[in-house]
């Protein structure tokens, strides 16, 4: 991880809880653990749950296993290194002294806000750095708990496995590394968002003409990259699209970054972003996607060279697949699902004939866009990638 | 040198897994003349991006040879080493 360390804080699990218990660490202390790698077991009194690390780096534990404690109250540390975790203690401590006295005494802080604070041992400094002005409230506490809780995996005691009809073996290993990291980021985004699609119909008569066109100057054009190439020009039209919404806030994303769904060849799914994809020619935007296809295959893609993405596009080209809905990232608002090529009848010059067509499934964050709005994306995309084809 | 004809049959062997994850209509055959570039290709950069991978694995693990068939460039060359299975296995061999 890059910047300040981070207090690693006991969750609440269920809505009455007031305690739970850390009943193991996984890690050691000083241990190096990445985002998404299991730290530590957490027991309430329905379900023992597993916590994990919300970013790369160095585990400073503050309490031993074994140990129950309060919701809220901080258990360990994550940082680059031990000891610039001992310096956030350190510093953190003097602001407290300092700031809390002084600050503290002259805010306004509701009764209810007073009670949660307490009863989750809160920093109330913390709580203003989210941007609190005037008084503090139940909910700008309430929203201060929900932003630090930790990402939690499916608790173990709450659901059982199926009945004895069904046969099944556990699986060696657990479900970790790259493919926890995604489900997480699919989940989380889940959580938070009011996904919504609409879909249109693609004629692609003209595009694989392009495509033939591209071959003879040996370039390897898809219909991924006409589509990729198509959004990048309309996104900043559509400002709604470049923004995600993230508790009571919006943001927007200052450049048209653009991600592409890889599935690659040792079935990992990985999402590379075009940075400024506005700026680049057809042609660089087409040698940037494969170079960017090789190194994930390869695995050699950095963490960042997969961050900072306003939209997506997934494309699975399988014939058999008419249509599908993609998740949306969880710091984005639109991603566009392309399926596989396959063929409808169309009237053309009075005669009945097919052409082949693909289905463009847009998901959206209905908290910020609606329907007429995506419909209307969708509409302009239709029209872009004409002009795009017509040179 | 590497012997052409080890590499055409650990390129075929590549092709094989590369199918395998391909669908019915992006196949590639298995023949020396098959074109993976250009005009008469019927593989997209994914596919060809699969078989460099698969043939790249392939010759580490029989020829113990750790070898890039094709790196940032490679595509924007004309003379690309990729017009067909014949050409990728020439210059699999004058590389391994």
């Amino acid at each position: 991880m890059s910047g300040e360390a981070k207090k690693i804080l006991a969750p609440q699990l269920n809505v009455n809880d007031e305690n739970v218990d850390l009943v193991k660490w996984h890690v050691e202390h000083g241990g190096v653990v990445s985002k998404g790698d299991m730290i530590c077991e957490i027991e309430t009194v329905k379900s023992v749950n597993e916590m994990v690390a919300e970013d790369n780096g160095v585990i400073y534990l503050k309490v031993r296993s074994g140990t129950s404690m309060k919701v809220g109250e901080c258990l360990g540390y994550i940082g680059d290194s031990l000891e610039s975790i001992e310096t956030f203690i350190e510093k953190n401590a003097k602001k407290t002294e300092n700031v809390s006295s002084e600050k503290v005494k002259s805010l306004k802080i509701t009764q209810k806000a007073k009670k949660l604070i307490k009863k989750h041992q809160l920093d109330v400094n913390e709580i203003l750095k989210m941007g609190v002005k005037g008084t503090i409230k139940e909910s700008d506490v309430e929203q201060f708990l929900n932003m630090t809780k930790p990402q939690l995996s499916t608790p173990k005691k709450d659901i059982e496995l199926p009945g004895a009809y069904t046969e099944y073996v556990e699986e060696d290993g657990l479900h970790e590394g790259h493919s926890l990291f995604i489900s997480q980021k699919l989940k989380n985004s889940v959580d938070n968002k009011l996904m919504t699609t609409i879909e249109t119909e693609l004629d692609i008569t003209e595009i694989k003409r392009l495509t033939e066109e591209f071959k003879e100057k040996n370039i390897m054009l898809s219909y991924l990259h006409v589509l990729l190439f198509s959004a990048s020009r309309i996104l900043p039209k559509f400002p709604l699209f470049m923004k995600f919404r993230l508790g009571n806030k919006i943001y927007r994303y200052k450049s048209v970054n653009i991600a592409f769904i890889v599935k690659t060849f040792d079935e990992l799914l990985y999402s590379p972003v075009l940075r400024e994809a506005d700026k680049h020619s057809i042609e660089d935007l087409v040698m940037n996607c494969h170079v960017t296809t090789l190194k994930a295959n390869r695995q050699q893609l950095q963490h960042d060279e997969m961050e900072g993405a306003c939209f997506t596009v997934s494309y699975i080209p399988n014939a058999d697949i008419r249509r599908f809905v993609a998740i949306i990232d969880q710091f984005q608002s639109g991603i566009l699902a392309v399926s596989g090529e396959h063929s409808r009848l169309a009237i053309k010059d009075g005669k009945v004939c097919e052409v082949p067509v693909l289905t463009l499934t847009l998901s959206y964050d209905h908290q910020i866009i609606d329907g007429w709005y995506a419909g209307s994306f969708l509409s302009q995309l239709q029209k872009e990638i004409k002009k795009v084809v017509k040179g | 040198m590497a012997d052409i004809d080890k590499i055409q049959g650990l390129l075929f062997k590549a092709i094989d897994e590369v199918n395998a994850k391909l669908p019915d209509e992006g196949q590639i055959e298995k023949s020396i003349e098959t074109p993976l570039f250009g005009v008469s290709s019927n593989l997209d950069s994914l596919g060809l991006t699969y078989l460099v991978v698969a043939a790249e694995r392939l010759i580490e693990a029989e020829l113990n040879a750790k070898i890039t068939i094709m790196d940032e460039t490679a595509l924007k060359f004309e003379n690309n080493p990729f017009k067909t299975v014949r050409t990728l296995a020439e210059h699999v061999c004058s590389i391994v």
